[in-house]
C-alpha cells in the first residue's frame, strides 16, 4: 500500500477527492482486493471514532478519583458494586495544613493564567503546522544576502536603517496580507514608514511555540521519542530567542531592514539593463514593485523587473512574471516575490503567498531554481505550484520533475507530476498526492482562492 | 412479565447485530462517508433485517445475508444521491461487500485497539478529534474556534489519524497471531 493510495482513500472518505480522482480510485478498487480491505479498515476507523470518543468521555467521567488510601497505595478506590459513582468532595478541610500552601500556589497560578495569555491546549497540537518560522533557522545553504543575518537576537539598531516611505492608500491593503515571514521580508516590502503593525498575539505565540512543540501529540504517542525530548527542548530555547528577536525587529518602528535594497545597489551601479531579470507581462489589480531608490511603483502592463526588486500583489491581484531564464511565474494574490541575480542566473524567491511556476525546457544539465521559505525547488522542465506560508512551504507538481532541497538541512527529494510535499523545518517531509490531499487543497483554497490543480 | 425464548428471531437477530455491527458499519461508511448517513442506512438495514429474519436459514452464515441487505440499502441510498458524482459505482459496492465478508475479526480487533490508543492521545489532540468526529463540526468551524487556518487543522487531523493508525497497527502486530496489516 503506497502512501499515495492511502492518501487517496482518505481523501475519498473525507469527501475531498472530487469526481475525477474518484474514477481513478474506483479502477484501483476493482483491481486490488488489498485496497478494498484498506478502505474498509479506514472506514471502520472513521466510523468507530465517535463511539470510541463517547465511551472514553463517559469512562473518564465515571472513573473514581485517585485518592490516598490509608495504606498509601494510591490505587483507585473500588467502585460500588451497583448504583451511581458517588461524587467525591473536591476538598477535605480536615486534610490538614498542607491544603493552605497548595491553595495559595493554585491561586497564584490562576492569577498568572488570567493575566498572561496562554495557549489553548489544542493550539499546541497544531502548532507544528502553523508556528512562524524563526528567522534564524534559515541555513547557510540558501545563498542570499539575508542568509548572513545572525540567528540570535540581532542588533536592533542595525545596519538596516532605510529611508521612510509615506504610507499611502495601498498600505491598508498590505495590512490585510498575511504576516511577513520575518523582519527582512517586511522590510523588503518597503513598508518601512508605515506604522508598525503590532501583533502581540502572534508575537506571544511565536515566542512560546518552539518549546510547546514538544508537547504535541506525536511526542506523546511515541514513547521512543521521549528520550530525545530534553535535548530538543534545549535546542528550542535559542530558537525561541531568535524568534523573539525577529518579531521585535518586525514590530519596531525604527528598524526596517532592506537587504534586497542592499543587494540591488551593486546592480544599479552596473547599469539598469544589466540588472534586469525579467518582465511583468500581465498585471491585474493591486500590484507593486518595491525598488531601491524608487519606492513602491504601481505596476501596470508590461514592465521590466530588476535584481533587488520585490513584486507584491494585493489580496485579489495577480501578475505574470516572465524571467529571463525561462521561468514564468503566475503570482497570485497576497504574494511577495523578491528578485535577485547571481552569476548562475536570476534568483526568484517567494517570500509569502502562492505562485504557479512554469519552467521551459532548459539546455543541457542546467536547472532553474525557485526559492520559497523552507525550500528551494529546482527543475530542468516542469510546472508546479509553490505555496509559502508563515512557517511551512508546500509544493505540488503539475507536470515534469522537481527537486526540493529543504532549507533547514539541505535534505533533498524528487517529485514527479501529481505529487506534492509539505516542508517544515522541524518535521519530516510530508509527501502527498497533490490531486487529492485535503490539507493541500485547503492550503490552495486559502492562499490562492482556488483548488488544485 | 413474559420473556421471549432465546430462539426467537428477535433474539437471534440481536446476537448477530452485535457480532456484525463493525463490518456493516465499516461497509456503509466506506460508501456514504458521513456519520449521519451511515446511521440512517444502518437503521434501515436492521429494520429490513427484522422484517426478513424469519426467512433466514439458520444453517447458512449470517454475514453474507446481512451484507446483501446492506448492499441493497446502499444502492437505494446511492439512487438518492444521484446528483452527486462522488459516489462509488455499484460494482465497486459489490466488491466491497465481498471483501467485508472476510475481515470481521480484524475490524473488531481494530475497534478495541482504537479505544486503547485514543486513551494514549494527549487531551488537546483528542479534543480536535472530538470536535471533528463527535461534535461533527466542519473543519472550517473547528479552525475558526481554534483560531487556526483550515489547512492547519486538516494537517493536525491527518497527523492525529496517522498516529492512531500507527498505534493500532502496532497493537495488531503485537497481538497473538500477529494479525496486522
Amino acid at each position: 500500500m503506497t502512501k499515495d493510495l492511502h492518501a487517496r482513500l482518505q481523501a475519498h472518505l473525507d469527501g475531498t477527492a472530487g469526481a475525477g480522482p474518484l474514477a481513478d480510485l474506483e479502477e484501483a478498487l476493482r483491481r486490488d482486493p488489498a485496497l478494498r480491505r484498506e478502505l474498509l479498515v479506514l472506514a471502520a476507523f472513521d466510523a468507530e471514532l465517535p463511539a470510541a470518543l463517547r465511551e472514553l468521555a463517559h469512562e473518564r467521567a465515571a472513573a473514581p478519583a485517585r485518592t490516598a488510601t490509608p495504606g498509601g497505595t494510591g490505587e483507585p478506590a473500588p467502585a460500588p458494586a451497583a448504583g451511581p459513582v458517588p461524587v467525591r468532595p473536591r476538598f477535605r478541610l480536615s486534610s490538614g495544613w498542607i491544603l493552605w500552601p497548595a491553595a495559595a500556589a493554585a491561586a497564584a497560578v490562576a492569577a498568572f493564567k488570567i493575566l498572561a495569555p496562554t495557549p489553548k491546549p489544542v493550539e499546541q497540537a497544531i502548532a507544528r503546522v502553523e508556528a512562524p518560522r524563526p528567522a534564524g533557522v534559515r541555513p547557510a545553504a540558501v545563498a542570499s544576502p539575508e542568509a548572513a543575518t545572525p540567528p540570535a537576537p540581532a542588533p536592533v539598531a542595525a545596519p538596516f536603517r532605510v529611508r521612510a516611505i509615506p504610507a499611502g492608500p495601498v498600505e491598508g491593503a498590505e495590512a490585510a496580507k498575511p504576516a511577513p515571514m520575518n523582519a527582512q521580508a517586511a522590510a523588503a516590502d518597503g513598508v518601512a514608514a508605515a506604522p508598525p503593525l503590532r501583533r502581540p498575539a502572534l508575537a506571544a505565540r511565536a515566542m512560546r511555540t518552539p518549546l510547546e512543540l514538544e508537547e504535541g501529540p506525536q511526542a506523546a504517542m511515541a514513547p521512543q521519542a521521549a528520550t530525545g525530548a530534553a535535548p530538543r527542548a534545549a535546542r528550542a530555547q535559542p530558537r525561541a530567542m531568535a524568534m523573539r528577536a525577529s518579531l521585535e525587529l518586525e514590530d519596531s518602528a525604527t528598524v526596517q531592514a532592506a537587504p534586497m535594497a542592499m543587494q540591488a545597489a551593486p546592480m544599479a551601479a552596473r547599469g539598469p539593463e544589466e540588472g534586469v531579470v525579467g518582465r511583468l507581462t500581465a498585471v491585474s489589480g493591486d500590484v507593486h514593485i518595491v525598488r531601491a531608490g524608487a519606492g513602491r511603483i504601481p505596476a501596470a502592463g508590461a514592465m521590466e523587473v530588476r535584481a533587488g526588486d520585490v513584486v507584491t500583489t494585493g489580496a485579489r491581484a495577480s501578475a505574470t512574471l516572465a524571467g529571463d531564464d525561462g521561468v514564468t511565474l503566475r503570482i497570485h494574490g497576497s504574494t511577495r516575490v523578491s528578485l535577485g541575480r547571481t552569476p548562475a542566473g536570476p534568483v526568484l524567491e517567494i517570500r509569502a503567498g502562492v505562485v504557479d511556476a512554469s519552467v521551459a525546457k532548459r539546455p543541457g544539465d542546467s536547472r532553474a531554481s525557485v526559492r520559497g521559505g523552507a525550500l528551494t525547488a529546482d527543475t530542468s522542465e516542469a510546472e508546479f505550484r509553490l505555496v509559502v506560508r508563515e512557517r511551512s512551504a508546500w509544493l505540488g507538481v503539475r507536470s515534469g520533475r522537481v527537486g526540493i532541497a529543504r532549507a533547514s538541512d539541505g535534505k533533498r527529494i524528487e517529485l514527479d507530476g501529481g505529487a506534492g510535499a509539505a516542508v517544515d523545518p522541524d518535521q519530516p517531509y510530508e509527501k502527498f498526492d497533490a490531486r487529492s490531499f485535503p490539507a493541500w487543497q485547503a492550503v490552495c483554497r486559502e492562499t490562492a482562492g482556488t483548488p488544485y490543480p | 412479565m413474559e420473556t421471549k425464548p432465546d430462539n426467537t428471531p428477535t433474539d437471534a437477530l440481536l446476537r448477530h447485530v452485535v457480532a456484525e455491527d463493525a463490518v456493516v458499519r465499516a461497509y456503509v461508511y466506506s460508501v456514504t462517508r458521513g456519520h449521519r448517513e451511515t446511521e440512517d442506512v444502518i437503521q434501515e438495514v436492521w429494520r429490513v433485517a427484522c422484517q426478513k429474519i424469519g426467512d433466514f436459514d439458520d444453517s447458512r452464515p449470517f454475514r453474507p445475508w446481512i451484507l446483501g441487505i446492506t448492499r441493497l440499502q446502499l444502492l437505494k441510498w446511492r439512487q438518492s444521491q444521484a446528483r452527486s458524482r462522488e459516489v462509488l459505482a455499484p460494482d465497486v459496492l459489490d466488491l466491497l461487500a465481498e471483501t467485508a465478508e472476510t475481515c470481521r475479526e480484524e475490524l473488531d480487533l481494530r475497534g478495541q485497539y482504537l479505544r486503547e490508543c485514543l486513551k494514549r492521545l494527549p487531551d488537546n489532540g483528542r479534543r480536535i478529534l472530538q470536535m471533528k468526529y463527535f461534535d461533527e463540526m466542519k473543519i472550517g468551524d473547528v479552525a475558526a474556534r481554534l483560531r487556526k487556518s483550515v489547512a492547519a487543522v486538516e494537517m493536525a487531523l491527518v497527523r492525529l489519524r496517522r498516529m492512531l493508525r500507527t498505534c493500532v497497527d502496532a497493537a495488531m502486530k503485537a497481538a497473538p497471531g500477529g494479525a496486522g496489516s
